[in-house]
């Protein structure tokens, strides 16, 4: 079934990233803009929290999020009753961690491209008759656009190599948990160098394309 | 003048607080005036619904746009709002930022304005397919400017929208103004602190100083008055308003007549019937006792000695009437003791033809 050894961890990492950057980008856009926007005293805060996974150790917070969506927590065993599976070991529970894990490299961008954006533009669109929503999304989105970008690549490619959170949540199931990072440990845990070698290839070269083509097209955009 | 609008406003912050009350005109331009900090962009602010804190009452055109139980948004008030920078989008090219507000006009009556007159007035229809980035300053402002007016707004805000400009741009960008003021039915508040764009645009002035009105009345008053703040500042100066009668091309010199029957003769050649406003400073007009005929000062004026507005070390600052018409001289104390003049006094105006500014 394999095209070659490593295919299925490969699949299984590209649409947890797809699925995850998705999400961060829709609850994230609101989070940002709002820490854009708000002069509540709360807002230190929740930049706190938004940006605590940039600094835990991965295993922390695999811990953590262990506990919390394990079929005895109020929140795992309430997803069991409802779908009939738990939220450890499997995709949807990875799905979860890797949105908290990756949240700031979504929300830290969106923020400051929207605080570039500024109060000035938006006063001017409300005074032209744009209600807020329209506002946003015919002044605001267009001219953060860099930050969108920036916040897919990183959001994607953040997800793409976590490693100690999924490990604690998510565990090594084939097809469902085992991700290209942990197929790399796995195959330099048994000695097989020469797998270990491709898929960490895939993964360097990968990496070093998507910085490259967002820093490209950020340059171009710059000096446009 | 019948009124179009009131407010009561009212705002708080930590060391400035605004308290205004007045009457918005149903059309022509109001003046606020007021060194800067005085609180005149802020009340502006609060017309445009921008300043959330706002409280008090704003009535217009029969529409609540602010009481105690709720304010609405600045989308729904229909306004036009020129900022002191233009505040054009940059993503959007000239022509889709004019659109940006005439595609989000709610009102169902026709603009007054057609499209194409206003961009040959404004002269901007070779700069529709730019970006705000390629333009210049005063380019940026007249494109604000169709933007706004092409809402079709029922009521224009104006921030010193010259403020940021270079005096040639301004020079570029007044006349527009002063001919849309005569065009528009729609009323305009004009902020500034510049008593030249001020007496040169408004009918009516309101000089508000740390947060209250300390003057509300027509302009021509404003300018002239004693008990008016503006009579009394170092470049006072009195407008009058008029139709150009006469042009003498060889020149380059048109006379202006005003309604009263004064004629004033002007650098320039300004086309015969068109309505202009000049601006004469007090220090630019001298006194004589007797006309004298052979002076090369070609504005001769007749009129007497209405009332001293000010009366400061040197200088005397006095009220004078030539038909009705009212100006300003300001004269040293030495001549005017020398003279012996008084109020009541007749006496001759000399003004310098090139130093009369118009539009």
């Amino acid at each position: 079934m394999d095209l070659f050894p490593g295919f299925g961890p490969l699949l299984l990492t590209v649409k947890l990233a797809s699925i995850t950057t998705l999400i961060l980008l829709i609850i994230g856009t609101p989070i940002a803009w709002w820490l854009s926007t708000t002069r509540l005293r709360i807002k230190p805060l929740i930049e706190t929290i938004v940006a605590l996974p940039i600094v835990l150790p991965p295993t922390v917070m695999g811990f953590y999020l262990l506990i919390l969506l394990s079929p005895q927590s109020t929140i795992g065993s309430w997803w069991l009753e409802l779908t009939g599976e738990t939220l450890t070991f499997n995709f949807t529970g990875l799905v979860i961690a890797s949105v908290l894990y990756s949240f700031p490299f979504v929300v830290q961008p969106l923020q400051s491209a929207f605080e570039g954006v500024g109060r000035d533009l938006m006063e001017a669109a409300h005074t032209l008759g744009a209600k807020p929503l329209d506002a946003f999304f015919s002044v605001a989105v267009p001219l953060a656009k860099r930050g969108f970008l920036t916040a897919t690549v990183l959001g994607f490619a953040h997800t793409l190599g976590e490693f100690g959170v999924v490990l604690m949540v998510g565990g090594n199931i084939p097809e469902e948990t085992r991700v290209i990072s942990i197929a790399i440990y796995d195959h330099v845990e048994m000695l097989e160098y020469g797998k270990a070698h491709m898929l960490s290839a895939i993964l360097l070269g990968f990496a070093f394309l998507a910085m490259l083509l967002m820093y490209t097209i950020n340059h171009k955009q710059a000096y446009k | 003048m019948s009124n179009s609008g009131h407010c009561a406003i009212r705002l708080q912050r930590k060391e400035f607080s605004l308290n205004v009350e007045f009457d918005i005109p149903s059309r022509g331009v109001l003046g606020i005036f007021g060194h800067s900090g005085s609180g005149k962009t802020t009340l502006l602010r609060c017309l445009a619904g921008l300043e959330k804190i706002a409280q008090g009452q704003i009535e217009f055109n029969g529409k609540t746009w602010l009481n105690d139980s709720q304010s609405l948004s600045s989308q729904a008030r229909n306004i036009g709002y020129i900022f002191q920078e233009d505040r054009l989008f940059p993503h959007l090219s000239v022509q889709e930022n004019i659109e940006y507000g005439s595609k989000r006009c709610t009102t169902n009556k026709p603009t007054s304005l057609d499209r194409k007159d206003l961009f040959e007035l404004l002269n901007i229809a070779r700069l529709l397919n730019r970006k705000p980035q390629q333009l210049s300053g005063g380019e940026k402002q007249r494109v604000a400017l169709a933007r706004a007016l092409l809402k079709n707004p029922q009521i224009m805000l104006l921030d010193e929208p010259l403020a940021s400009l270079d005096k040639k741009h301004k020079q570029e960008i007044l006349p527009f103004l002063s001919r849309l003021h005569r065009e528009l039915n729609i009323p305009m508040l004009y902020v500034s602190h510049s008593m030249e764009e001020v007496s040169l645009l408004c009918d009516h002035i309101m000089v508000i100083e740390q947060g209250r009105i300390q003057f509300d009345g027509r302009l021509h008053d404003a300018l002239v008055s004693p008990e008016s703040p503006l009579a009394k500042a170092d470049d006072a100066a009195a407008v009058l308003d008029g139709i150009v009668a006469k042009q003498e091309k060889e020149f380059q010199l048109s006379t202006i007549q005003t309604a009263n029957g004064n004629n004033i003769v002007v650098p320039g050649k300004i086309e015969i019937g068109q309505q202009v406003r000049v601006r004469i400073q007090a220090s630019n007009i001298s006194l004589c006792k007797t006309a004298i005929s052979d002076s090369s000062i070609l504005n001769i004026i007749e009129g007497t000695i209405s009332a001293i507005v000010d009366e400061c070390g040197s200088h005397v600052l006095l009220q004078i009437n030539s038909r009705n018409d009212l100006l300003l001289a300001r004269i040293t104390q030495k001549s005017y003791q020398h003279l012996e003049l008084g109020i009541g006094q007749t006496i001759y105006m000399q003004i310098k033809a090139v130093s009369i500014h118009g539009t």
